[in-house]
């Protein structure tokens, strides 16, 4: 069904008689309808749904007068009856049907009103007059509820407004849609008679043969057979359709990766990750190993080390007391006291507060003439030439502790080039969303086992029903032999054909109820991601559930059915004209084979802001699918949205039209002019005219293109 | 009825090459039991009578061919 006119009068924010046509050609059947906040887009929905329908949501009963023009009412006297209506031309399997429903009140006196009734009537004009044919059976009402189901109407357009866009209430209407389209419930219940009636025979087969004995055993036997086939059989199918999914998913999600690394060997740098970080954890083990043969030898060393080191600033020091014949009774305490002065202590490093405080303790509590015999010792073997086991021990020590400070610097240096290495590749792994591609990689890896599995339960499957095969086929022959003669044996033979013919049709319907899910989710799959995916900006794909064949978003390996910023209204169009093709080629085929599934009708767009909450990317990418998707496409915006798509939009519109707002001063001078300026061709349209004071406000429709 | 100016890029063909699989008469037999069951008007038949026509249908599939 495609509107070709839309007429509203005195009805509501529209005054006076305003005509929408909606023109369609082969070329375009894009229509626009731009109009500021509050000039009345909205109303349009609801004017069509009381026309269809009769109902306006936001009125009470008894208060139909409400739905009259506020400019109407106001003119009238009391006594007056006024009226309000909309009426549409319709076109329906290439004919055309008017229709309109009308509101009428009295007046009773002033600003009270009777509560008004409301008339639904087929308008036929001639070129002489026009004639009104009221709706008394409902004929007309019945067939329009039967081509928009009301129930459909509101979750298209109400529903789904408070969430995101006024689309996803539609999604679940529109797939219930499919299902009522289709019977499916019915093709159940064709299934199961099928089966009450092979019972039947079954039964009959049974009685005719009640006192054969052995015959009977032989059919019983034969049927409990033929029922483990049967549900071998069935088990095989479902095998059958899950490999299928979990492949088509595998595929999927190996091409989702693939797409991720673009052509990186993501899990070949993980590996270099895991060796490097394997390989660093082994040079800090070693490293550490040599800090603690380092320490331990010096530690064994009783001090050499220090005494070591500590020896050519000694001997210095004690050659320069020496030349000055300081005497060795305070030989140490000048020594401590040079020491002191040095900016290096005898170890070599820069003295501390620390360092000093030492070196005057030593002088003041330890200092005494061992001590200072000590000092000369040390002088003197400063002077000793290698016979001193201190010194072979020095030599020693420092040639062990000089292999594992070797060791030590190397194993630092491997420390810093690994470090800088792991560092690299993970810059390289930076550049990927890596816990996507973990899960994803896992969640392959969850496939392969399932694929593996499901191969693995089909063999079984296969080797089964060739056994139960060759039983049933036993069987057969021993119920033929066993069959009774004659009379008995004809109808004998054609129950049992009947019996057959009815199980072949119960598994046939079976089949085709699973061969046509296993197609619906196969096809809207297919169709959704064609039209979402390309245009996800953050990863996002579109997923059709292969049990509810309902849609959803994933991302990062969550399923989500409401996202905001025109993701969900992109799904949800897509997915609403991916079914409406699904049901128009279904009824095709279906008109092939001679089954009629009730009639197919044209889709159309009606759309009420559907670039509502999108981002610019979601608004382009809705507007550009809207083009060509549907027989009719009428949407309305706000100038902002259409600022986001005119470019779109405006060279395949055939017709675009303006809600011109009528509002009194004292409104208008708190708007901001840019919310009702709208860009078309070379000029801009202003969609707010100013009314004489305390006029009350209304919307007058024009055309712009 | 004017085409929509997208490619219909959907196929349900092997749906009828299942059912074209299958001998004439039950062929015929499978799409009269759809539209005893699930055609438009389907609802309103009683089940009883529905049955009936379909137990028929399957008795026709199994004469000879006259």
């Amino acid at each position: 069904m495609i509107i070709k006119q839309l007429r509203i009068c005195d009805f509501l924010t529209y005054p006076g008689e305003q005509v929408f046509d909606f023109p369609n050609t082969d070329d375009s059947n894009l229509i626009i309808v731009l109009g500021p906040g509050n000039s009345g887009k909205t109303t349009l929905i609801r004017a069509l749904k009381f026309l269809l329908y009769g109902k306006f949501d936001s009125v009470k009963p008894g208060e139909a007068h409400t739905l009259i023009n506020n400019h109407t009412k106001a003119a009238a006297k009391p006594g007056e009856i006024q009226s309000g209506w909309v009426e549409a031309t319709i076109e329906h399997n290439e004919e055309e049907l008017c229709l309109r429903r009308t509101v009428r009140a009295a007046m009773i006196r002033r600003d009270v009103w009777a509560a008004g009734d409301i008339v639904f009537e087929q308008v036929i004009r001639d070129h002489r007059r026009t004639h009104f044919v009221p709706d008394h059976q409902g004929v007309f009402q019945n067939n329009i509820r039967t081509l928009v189901p009301e129930t459909l109407f509101d979750a298209f357009y109400f529903q789904g407004e408070p969430l995101d866009g006024k689309l996803l209430g539609g999604v679940t209407a529109i797939r219930h849609s499919l299902s009522a389209f289709l019977h499916e419930d019915q093709w159940e219940e064709a299934e199961q008679e099928a089966e009450s009636i092979r019972s039947g025979y079954v039964s009959e087969i049974h009685r005719l043969n009640a006192g054969n004995e052995k015959y009977q055993e032989l059919l019983r036997n034969q049927e409990s057979w033929k029922h483990l086939l049967k549900n071998q059989q069935n088990t095989l199918a479902n095998n059958h359709e899950e490999l299928k999914r979990v492949q088509a998913e595998y595929v999927a999600t190996k091409n989702m990766l693939d797409e991720l690394v673009k052509g990186t060997d993501i899990s070949a740098l993980s590996r270099q990750l895991t060796v490097r970080q394997h390989d660093l954890d082994d040079a800090q083990g070693k490293r550490q190993r040599c800090e603690e043969a380092i320490c331990r030898l010096v530690n064994e060393s009783l001090g050499i080390p220090f005494l070591l080191s500590a020896m050519p600033v000694a001997a210095r020091i004690l050659i320069q007391l020496k030349e000055q014949n300081v005497i060795p009774a305070d030989l140490s305490e000048r020594f401590v006291d040079r020491v002191i002065e040095q900016d290096c202590c005898v170890c070599g490093t820069k003295h501390t507060a620390q360092t000093r405080a030492h070196w005057l303790k030593y002088k003041e509590k330890t200092l005494s003439v061992d001590l200072n015999r000590g000092l000369s010792d040390l002088l003197s073997l400063t002077h000793n030439t290698g016979t001193h086991s201190f010194l072979r021990k020095s030599r020693d020590l420092q040639v062990e502790l000089g292999k594992f400070r070797n060791l030590r610097g190397q194993h630092i240096v491997k420390c810093q080039e690994l470090q800088a290495l792991i560092k690299s590749i993970e810059d390289q792994l930076a550049k990927y969303p890596v816990e996507e591609i973990r899960k994803l990689g896992v969640h392959l890896s969850t496939l392969s086992d399932q694929r593996e599995k499901l191969g693995r339960d089909v063999g079984e499957c296969d080797v089964s029903i060739k056994g139960l095969t060759a039983k049933v086929a036993e069987l057969n022959k021993q119920v033929d032999k066993a069959r009774p003669k004659g009379a008995a044996a004809n109808q004998q033979g054609k129950l049992e054909r009947l019996r057959d013919r009815a199980e072949q049709l119960r598994d046939l319907i079976a089949q085709t109820r699973q061969f046509l899910h296993g197609l619906f989710h196969q096809i809207l799959k297919a169709s959704v991601s064609q039209d979402y995916d390309q245009v996800a900006t953050d990863g996002s794909k579109a997923v059709v559930d292969y049990e509810t064949l309902m849609p959803a978003i994933e991302r990062d390996g969550a399923r989500s059915k409401n996202l905001g910023g025109g993701m969900s209204q992109l799904l949800a169009l897509a997915y609403v004209v991916a079914l409406s093709k699904l049901r128009r080629e279904l009824h095709q085929q279906m008109q092939q084979l001679q089954i009629g599934l009730g009639k197919i009708d044209d889709q159309s767009f009606i759309l009420d802001s559907p670039f509502d909450k999108a981002d610019p990317n979601y608004s382009k990418a809705i507007a550009r699918f809207l083009l060509g998707s549907a027989r009719q496409t009428v949407i309305s915006m706000l100038p902002q949205q259409w600022n986001l798509v005119r470019d779109i939009f405006e060279k395949h519109a055939i017709r675009i039209y303006g809600l011109r707002l009528y509002s009194p001063p004292e409104r208008v001078k708190h708007v901001n002019r840019d919310d009702f300026s709208f860009p078309v061709g070379n000029t801009h349209v202003d969609l707010l005219a100013e009314l004489p004071a305390n006029e009350t406000a209304y919307t007058k429709l024009i055309i712009i293109k | 009825m004017k085409a929509i100016t997208k490619a219909t890029h959907l196929r349900v063909d092997s749906m009828v090459d299942l059912i074209q699989q299958q001998d004439p008469k039950m062929q015929q037999l499978f799409s009269m039991a759809l539209n005893i069951f699930a055609s438009p008007g389907a609802r309103k038949v009683a089940p009883e009578e529905k049955q009936e026509q379909l137990r028929k249908a399957i008795e026709a599939s199994v004469e000879p061919r006259s």
